[in-house]
């Protein structure tokens, strides 16, 4: 018998990116890089384990961003355009290093890769990878948890507290069209809880969300089995806290597994190293450069100097690194259950995309962990956050603290000199929507869809993402811009709605552009909206 | 692209929390505020006057100044307590002891550790918990700080644990049994919320 769980916790979010207006358009890549750098991947890794008969549970959110894209046509489109682009690349990779051994079997590798890519994602996955989701749900091995809709920063959005019921309302209906039952988790964007946001989960039935660990430990009164069981606020939602050991081992720049010697080097990628004729294709034709996915390097050191990468070195060391991660686990358990009377369960969320895109091996070390856990010992077990409340239903009663997972543990990372200056025009927007909403009860026909999209305007702007890139100065033209546009959008559309004189041509237009969530009423707004 | 405006013309002045010693304020006073302004107190008296933001701790019934300027339409302010409410005003200094507040904000709670954890703790079915249809609103308790006074019953003031055990209390009258492990739960069933401070030696 077990002496404690682990329950490993992967959110997969990428914002809504979609733009029809253009043929190429570089931030698409993301969703795409995502998909064959780290969702197949995973997928693939699930369905090897259960090929081979080994048991596992893990908890997975997918946004509704996320969801909507990956079943989006005309993404699914471009997808199949960006692999057909990355295997003809690859193909010239081939012949370009037929005279150096170590790269020339590394574009084969890739070539390969993007091969059995578009198989599946064509031949297996019918286009759809959420439905592969949705098997392995269907096989118990896999819980998935809904996310607030366009994965808005609620600490800092509840100055409206109908903005925050709106992004969880239409996150968990969006759950419900795509899987088909209620989700009984929520994961808060960025981990950002505050008290209020407890209320609207329970008028929603979700059970327990997932805490940084400081939300736990310093929590009213202090839980005393710290961050190793759950605790239960005094409104019945289970909160589960981050195991910071786990963490570390996985996200540290500085000891965490990613960054060893003999994994893949990120940063050493053809696309900027290469000529950008020989690339201008298959990144971006207006010649900006980007990263390929293709790259040929190991992190060998802190050296500039990087040693050809080996896939089956790091391989082995993904073994090894599972099997690092068991015994530390199993320590922690060991120490842990000899002083509480429950099995203690160790709480491992991390972003879904570090696995693949970021750690490319990081799909396989999942695949050997999970393999290891089974087989090699009984000290642990894999758990998926609903089957450790079901069977282990008595908890502490403790309010957490507002917290969140990211710099500095609260909201700094979305609140600085940076991104600041977008609050006025969320809130100013959020105020407007809900007047909307409670002036225009029961609307039909254009003035409908204008009050849709209007709602559809206010949720893209809401996205944490782009205060976290204008905070980290990545993508910072492109954040700035689609804040803009949609608070743009929306004044408009508040206005034209006040006045009655309502564009058709132009809504027509930001509809086909911003097209998520077709059955978004804009009544989740109201104020006099009954449960 | 679309444009952005510098402003809404509003009157109003929003806090948010940063962290828990730190907060930011940003705020407008629209054109028929000043214009008001202007008509009872005289231009002049706007444009001599220092404008500054009042920072207020609810909690703790203390306050603090804040010089800014009348171009400058945000600010971080630096809080040394946590586990309190506070509000913002913005206006004009017009003396030493003269401060006219022109626009009051949302009330922010700041919250790190709490203190106090002499509370035993308590352990319940968290199924049970959820069938009570009452929630706990932090919200409804903030609403009665906005009195001014020092209350005995808000989760934020030093009476905390009292809340706590209120709440607990309140949310389930009809639970009969509880399943746990924590020593001396019983006692506690069917105690008054004083007969729970007074166990736990407050």
């Amino acid at each position: 018998m077990a002496h404690g769980y682990v329950a490993f916790v992967l959110h997969a979010h990428l914002p809504f990116v979609r733009h029809p207006e253009h043929e190429n358009f570089l931030e698409e890549r993301w969703l795409f890089e995502a998909i064959s750098e780290t969702y197949i991947p995973l997928i693939s890794s699930f369905e090897s384990l259960l090929n081979e008969h080994i048991d596992f549970r893990m908890t997975m959110s997918i946004t509704p961003t996320l969801l909507t894209m990956l079943s989006d046509p005309l993404l699914q489109e471009k997808y199949i355009t960006y692999l057909e682009k990355m295997i003809e690349l690859t193909e010239r990779e081939i012949v370009r290093t037929q005279n150096q051994a170590e790269f020339k079997r590394l574009a084969f590798m890739y070539n390969q890769k993007y091969r059995e890519d578009a198989h599946l994602f064509i031949n297996r996955f019918k286009y759809n990878i959420v439905n592969a989701f949705k098997r392995l749900q269907e096989k118990k091995v896999l819980e998935i948890i809904a996310c607030a809709a366009t994965h808005g920063y609620l600490p800092l959005i509840d100055v409206t507290p109908n903005a925050v019921k709106a992004q969880i309302e239409l996150g968990i209906s969006t759950y419900e069209k795509y899987f088909g039952c209620k989700p009984k988790g929520l994961w808060l964007p960025e981990c950002g809880y505050m008290p209020s946001v407890e209320k609207v989960l329970k008028d929603y039935g979700i059970e327990y969300f997932i805490s940084e660990a400081h939300g736990v430990l310093l929590a009213n009164p202090k839980p005393v089995f710290g961050t190793y069981c759950p605790i239960v606020t005094p409104n019945g939602i289970v909160v589960f806290s981050r195991d910071t050991e786990s963490s570390r081992q996985v996200w540290s720049a500085a000891e965490g597994y990613p960054g060893d010697y003999d994994y893949r080097e990120f940063y050493r990628d053809i696309g900027y190293e290469l000529d950008l004729d020989y690339l201008k294709n298959y990144i971006c034709p207006d010649g900006q450069r980007t990263f390929t996915g293709i790259k040929y390097y190991r992190i060998t050191g802190k050296t500039a100097e990087k040693q050809p990468y080996n896939p089956e070195l790091a391989k082995n060391k993904a073994n090894l690194h599972a099997l690092d991660f068991i015994i530390k686990r199993c320590r922690q358990i060991e120490q842990v259950s000899a002083k509480i009377d429950r099995p203690p369960i160790i709480v491992c969320p991390y972003d879904a995309e570090l696995f693949g895109h970021w750690w490319y091996e990081g799909p396989y070390w999942i695949y050997s962990l999970f393999k290891k856990i089974n087989i090699d010992q009984t000290t642990l077990r894999l758990t998926t956050l609903s089957e450790y409340m079901n069977d282990n239903p008595i908890m502490q009663v403790a309010s957490p603290c507002p917290s969140s997972w990211g710099y500095k543990g609260y909201n700094e990372m979305w609140l600085n000199s940076k991104n600041d200056w977008i609050y006025r025009h969320l809130h100013k927007a959020a105020e407007q929507m809900v007047e909307l909403a409670d002036q225009n009860q029961h609307a039909e026909g254009i003035k409908r869809d204008a009050l849709n999209q209007a709602a559809r305007e206010l949720l893209l702007a809401q996205s944490s993402d782009w205060a976290f890139i204008l905070k980290t100065n990545t993508a910072v033209q492109y954040a700035e811009k689609r804040i803009k546009d949609h608070i743009g959008r929306f004044l408009r559309l508040y206005h034209d709605i006040k006045e009655g004189s309502i564009d058709e041509n132009w809504l027509r237009e930001v509809q086909n552009q911003d097209n998520i969530f077709p059955e978004l009423d804009y009544s989740i707004y109201a104020s006099k909206k009954s449960m | 692209m679309y444009g952005l405006p510098d402003n809404y013309n509003d009157n109003l002045i929003t806090l948010l929390v940063r962290d828990p010693y730190c907060l930011y304020a940003y705020w407008e006073i629209s054109d028929t505020m000043k214009a008001s302004f202007y008509s009872k107190f005289g231009q002049e008296l706007w444009d001599s006057s220092a404008a500054m933001l009042k920072i207020t701790n609810v909690t703790k019934n203390s306050s603090f100044y804040i010089r800014v300027n009348d171009f400058c339409s945000d600010w971080y302010i630096n809080v040394q307590d946590t586990n309190c409410i506070y509000v913002a005003e913005f206006g004009k200094k017009i003396s030493d002891k003269g401060f006219i507040s022109l626009i009051k904000s949302n009330y922010a709670i700041v919250q790190d550790y709490i203190s106090n954890n002499d509370l035993e703790a308590i352990f319940l079915d968290y199924k049970e918990l959820r069938k009570s249809s009452e929630c706990f609103d932090p919200g409804n308790y903030i609403d009665k700080c906005n009195k001014g006074i020092q209350c005995t019953n808000c989760l934020y003031c030093e009476n905390s644990d009292e809340l706590f055990a209120l709440s607990i209390r309140d949310l389930n009258p009809d639970i009969k049994s509880f399943k746990s492990i924590s020593k001396g739960l019983s006692k506690y069933l069917g105690n008054s919320s004083h007969d729970i401070m007074r166990k736990n030696n407050r």
